[in-house]
């Protein structure tokens, strides 16, 4: 494993408006092979992070580093279940981007997508309408188009929600394996005990509360400081349930 | 039975409409898939309702249709951007007020007395008055189109399919939507003459409409869109010359004729397919 950080984020705020930081204070370097989970309150910043590392705020200050190619991969559960749109054709969708518009899709460019579909388990599925999948299936196709991205670096938006414990596992799975081809995955999420299993986390409440390995870092004081009056800690401190009103 | 085929197209009017309602399928039917993918339908009828008082005024002054009915576009869009920034009236309340403005003000300047006979053409169409200047122009509006949709085709993919990732992805949506929609207004703008401000969205949605009924995948639903878009038209000169009602009314009502024919069809085909699975798969035992 190479020593240089494949994403490194030093003393940036972003935000939409002019002067208004929707997320400020983040430092923190992501090594390749690394699964960070990103906690926080809804509004604290998850979103705005991953879209600050994407370039597509308006408002960015400080420096963000990538070493490679960044994907993001949204929730399956804004998908659309009615575009005519195949399992390998949401895969190609990846591909498009280096690809000038005067040039057709070739063997190139389907060779890779059925590649990434292969990796996250889905080569049987290729021809499947997206609509027909399960929400675990769908959310593996797009993490499978950021893999036919050829990106090093992931940004996931709550991938493990809107899909039952099974599928949630093979997803978890999933990146894992992209983990362990030395990628660098960012993914945010609601679900603090599932950030245990992950290599490092990093809380937001609108700044950056605390970054690093989950068993030192989620402390009952990050949590509160994460969470504030939405958190509920049971069992003194060892499980913390999240009160949380979803926007959609 | 080949008689009764060529009949309707043994005069000059009739050929010119043939080619007409042909060269302009080509163009809606493709054009009216993505305005429905994009959930723009709205958009379809008002562009074209908003373009009738030009269209009339045009038409009282002996100046050409299109200039009017551009002119009407223009008068509408400014209109509405300035009626949508009215405190408590939304872009859609703007939409609608100021369509429903256009379309009124149209019908009143349609009750002089001066109004030329042609001016039913307006609202219902009359492919059989097209002239070969008229053809031409089709022709050319339908080969931009054609080939504007051929080269964006992955962008509005990407766009319709996900606004939020398509900018990581090389697309940026608002410019995909804008395109979509400067397309759909130069094509009404063309296709009004032909079919009519009332009748044109017909030819535009229906087509589109069924296609994506039946059809599972991007391609196969705009090539479906442009064929069932020109069956209409075809089958609507037909049901003109034999029933001896109006072309532009009979080819709306055959392109609403082929979407109720998707409605059956459906769901033993495409899109809707997939969704029959067993309960224990459904469950999550593939999940």
């Amino acid at each position: 494993m190479s020593a240089a950080p494949l994403l490194e984020v030093e003393g940036v705020a972003a935000g939409y408006r002019p002067g208004v930081h929707a997320v400020e204070d983040l430092n923190f370097a992501v090594m390749p092979g690394r699964l960070v989970a990103v906690l926080g309150p809804n509004g604290g910043g998850k979103t705005s992070l991953l879209r600050a590392l994407l370039g597509e705020l308006p408002e960015r200050r400080g420096r963000i580093r990538a070493r490679g190619r960044i994907a993001y991969v949204p929730q399956t559960e804004r998908s659309r279940l009615d575009y005519p749109v195949s399992a390998l054709d949401v895969v190609l969708m990846g591909t498009y981007a280096e690809l000038p518009w005067y040039r057709r899709v070739g063997t190139a460019q389907r060779r890779i997508a059925a590649d990434a579909l292969g990796r996250v388990g889905l080569a049987d599925s290729a021809s499947t309408g997206f609509g027909a999948l399960s929400g675990g299936q769908r959310q593996r196709v797009l993490i499978a188009r950021a893999v036919a991205q050829q990106a090093e670096i992931l940004l996931l938006d709550e991938p493990l929600s809107g899909v039952d414990r099974a599928s949630a596992q093979r997803v978890m799975a999933v990146l894992r394996e992209l983990r362990d081809d030395g990628r660098a995955l960012l993914v945010a999420t609601h679900d603090i005990q599932q950030a245990r299993e992950f290599d490092a986390v990093l809380c937001l409440n609108r700044a950056q509360v605390a970054f690093g390995e989950p068993a030192p870092t989620l402390t009952a004081e990050v949590l509160e400081r994460t969470y504030g009056a939405e958190l509920i800690v049971l069992d003194g401190g060892r499980r913390a349930v999240v009160v949380q009103h979803h926007e959609h | 039975m080949l008689d009764a085929l060529i009949d309707p197209f043994r005069q000059g009017i009739g050929q010119r409409a043939l080619i007409e309602v042909i060269v302009l399928g080509l163009a809606c039917g493709p054009l009216g898939a993505w305005v429905l993918l994009y959930r723009q339908s709205y958009a379809a009828e008002s562009i074209a309702h908003a373009m009738l008082p030009g269209l009339v005024v045009a038409s009282l002054a002996g100046l050409p249709l299109t200039l009017g009915a551009g002119a009407g576009l223009v008068v509408a869009a400014v209109a509405i951007v300035f009626a949508s920034r009215v405190a408590r009236v939304g872009a859609d309340v703007a939409v609608a007020v100021v369509v429903t403005a256009m379309l009124a003000t149209g019908a009143l300047l349609a009750l002089s007395p001066d109004v030329p006979a042609r001016l039913g053409e307006l609202l219902f169409g009359d492919p059989l008055s097209v002239t070969s200047g008229e053809i031409l122009v089709s022709a050319l509006l339908t080969a931009g189109v054609l080939i504007a949709l051929g080269a964006r085709h992955r962008d509005l993919a990407l766009a319709g399919f996900d606004p939020a990732t398509a900018p990581s992805l090389g697309a940026a949506p608002g410019r995909v939507e804008l395109t979509l929609l400067v397309l759909l207004a130069v094509t009404t703008l063309i296709a009004v003459q032909a079919l009519g401000n009332l009748l044109v969205v017909a030819i535009v949605i229906a087509p589109g409409a069924a296609a994506l009924r039946v059809a599972s995948r991007l391609i196969a639903v705009l090539a479906l869109s442009a064929g069932l878009a020109v069956l209409a038209g075809v089958g609507g000169l037909y049901l003109s010359h034999y029933v001896n009602v109006a072309a532009g009314a009979a080819i709306a009502l055959v392109a609403i004729a082929l979407f109720a024919l998707s409605l059956p069809v459906g769901p033993h085909l495409g899109i809707v397919r997939g969704r029959r699975r067993s309960p224990v798969e459904t469950i999550g035992a593939r999940a």
